[in-house]
């Protein structure tokens, strides 16, 4: 049989089997599962400073697992506060990049000649524009982003590297003798590309998801730590460490339990997206 | 002649450009067809049969290019001439192709069912439900048991025959007046080769479509064909009923070729 399974579900089955996939899993489903319920999870309110003078920066306790940060705040509080946003933003952008991403490359591929080289010039003129610098000077000539604009930015910046991916299977896909077939039946242009051709693009865009949201929670965690972000008293991983940079190692747990939620979040992630590449790509498997 | 011919080619040249250099595929080649006949086109791999296919398909790939002078007259209509969409509404409905490959040529990731009533559904048909019975029961007259299970299943479920028998039922779906059919059974093993060509020949009988066998295949034209065209480097060399083909091969290449094909022993 060729590279392309039809059975999709088992394919991802046999992918995620294993130790390793199956950590990432449960700890982005716990992750989830606390940005959904934070309003009735969290143990306290994520914006009140109860007690101010008395009971800040105070380090982990059975009460506080996390601590407390500078304003007296709960910091696990605020950590599940923070997935709602920082997850939120991150799938909320990695759609729209996602979108925006498959059109384009679908277009530029499937199309191809002039269109195509119009397309891939726009994705390397995008992709040039560093997009943390292009961020902050947004942020700095408009003032503070709602959590909508975030998103639209992330995701109006992001799309190029699904782009390239999507294009380059769908020019493979294109070749392809089933593809000529149904042409050969009059099947239109527009449906050859939905029908054929599309689908066989998925597994790529699964991988293609995972690579984008690996990318974007870390700059989303930066903007919101430079200030340029998600601005408080909401909070996001971000900036719930720049709350605690000031007192650095004193208040270690401000900056610490965000700081590895990120990490483990990033590290999930990309664990699933090498596995699902292995599925999806053989010939990638085990590169050092 | 006395009706006027289903298919008629006029010096076709189709040409593709490799790099710098013009690549002459098809050399000025004329022939007719007429309905409910079936013709050979043989030749060895690279002669330009597939060129010719694809030329009458009109989906040569975009380095291919049919020269002008050429004509095409597929019932009575200049095939050439046509716009996009004209053509497009004949492929599949009037004009169908049956490919090599079974296992490529079907989309991994669609049922079978479904891709036979995608034809149905481009070429007028509003009801899927309507479109997925006519599929179930093209299915069944191509000699599948049990069509109705086999067409919810996917193309790598079924044998390499079963296929090839969906490929046929794909073509055949709307009864075209002719059939392209390119080395429909070269990707099989003999006995269903020969259960393939029953069908064909059988499915001619009841649709009186014309069917143009592209093949190298002899034993393919013994069995199946009445006509020949025999190709070399672009060009038709020979054009003969298949029984004088045999007997006296007017062409030193067709006796080349005829010559090509290993016999046992005991029938040299």
């Amino acid at each position: 049989m060729n590279g392309s399974t039809p059975s999709h579900g088992l394919a991802l089955r046999r992918a995620l089997g294993g130790t390793g996939p199956r950590i990432a899993l449960a700890l982005l489903a716990i992750f989830v599962v606390g940005a959904l319920g934070a309003p009735v999870i969290a143990p306290y309110d994520c914006r009140a400073m109860p007690h101010i003078e008395t009971d800040n920066n105070l380090a982990p306790s059975a009460a506080h697992p996390f601590g407390t940060d500078a304003y007296s705040r709960d910091v696990l509080s605020r950590v599940i506060c923070g997935a709602r946003v920082s997850l939120g933003v991150a799938a909320g952008s990695v759609l729209l990049a996602l979108t925006l991403g498959a059109a384009m490359g679908a277009l530029a591929g499937f199309a191809g000649g002039w269109t195509d080289a119009i397309c891939m010039r726009l994705v390397d003129a995008v992709l040039s524009v560093p997009r943390l610098l292009l961020l902050m000077v947004l942020v700095a000539s408009t003032g503070p982003l709602s959590v909508t604009g975030i998103v639209l930015l992330l995701g109006l910046t992001g799309w190029p590297a699904t782009s390239r991916i999507v294009r380059t299977e769908v020019r493979s896909l294109r070749e392809r003798e089933f593809v000529e077939a149904a042409r050969a039946l009059g099947v239109p242009q527009w449906r050859v590309l939905l029908r054929h051709v599309m689908p066989g693009v998925v597994p790529q865009l699964l991988v293609a998801a995972t690579l984008a949201f690996a990318t974007v929670i870390p700059l989303e965690a930066g903007l919101s730590y430079l200030g340029f972000g998600v601005s408080p008293p909401a909070a996001s991983w971000g900036n719930i460490i720049n709350d605690g940079v000031d007192r650095g190692l004193d208040a270690w747990w401000v900056i610490f339990f965000p700081g590895l939620a990120i990490v483990c979040t990033v590290l999930a992630v990309n664990t699933i997206g090498d596995r699902l590449r292995e599925a999806v790509d053989p010939r990638q498997a085990r590169l050092p | 002649m006395t009706a006027p011919a289903l298919l008629d080619v006029r010096e076709l040249r189709t040409t593709y450009a490799r790099d710098d250099a013009v690549v002459r595929a098809v050399d000025g080649v004329s022939f007719s067809l007429a309905a409910g006949e079936t013709v050979a086109l043989v030749g060895e791999s690279g002669c330009g049969k597939s060129a010719i296919a694809l030329s009458l398909m009109r989906l040569l790939p975009a380095n291919g290019r049919i020269e002008s002078g050429s004509q095409v007259t597929f019932e009575g209509r200049d095939l050439l001439a046509l716009d996009q969409r004209a053509m497009r509404d004949i492929r599949g409905r009037r004009l169908a192709m049956i490919f090599q490959e079974p296992a490529s040529a079907l989309n991994p990731v669609m049922t079978v069912g479904e891709q036979v009533a995608e034809v149905a559904l481009i070429h007028g048909e509003r009801s899927k439900r309507a479109a997925w019975d006519r599929a179930v029961a093209m299915l069944d007259r191509t000699g599948i048991g049990d069509a109705s299970a086999r067409a919810r299943q996917y193309p790598h479920e079924l044998s390499g025959g079963t296929r090839q028998r969906v490929l046929i039922a794909i073509a055949l779906l709307l009864s075209p007046a002719l059939v392209i059919a390119d080395e429909p059974t070269s990707a099989l093993d003999v006995t269903v080769q020969a259960q393939i060509l029953d069908l064909l020949a059988r499915l001619q009988r009841e649709t009186g479509m014309a069917v143009l066998f592209i093949t190298h295949d002899f034993a393919v034209v013994a069995e199946s064909c009445a006509r020949a065209l025999v190709m070399r480097e672009g060009r038709i060399v020979e054009d003969a009923p298949v029984d004088r083909l045999f007997r006296e091969p007017a062409h030193p290449y067709t006796a080349e070729l005829l010559r090509a094909v290993p016999r046992l022993r005991a029938h040299a």
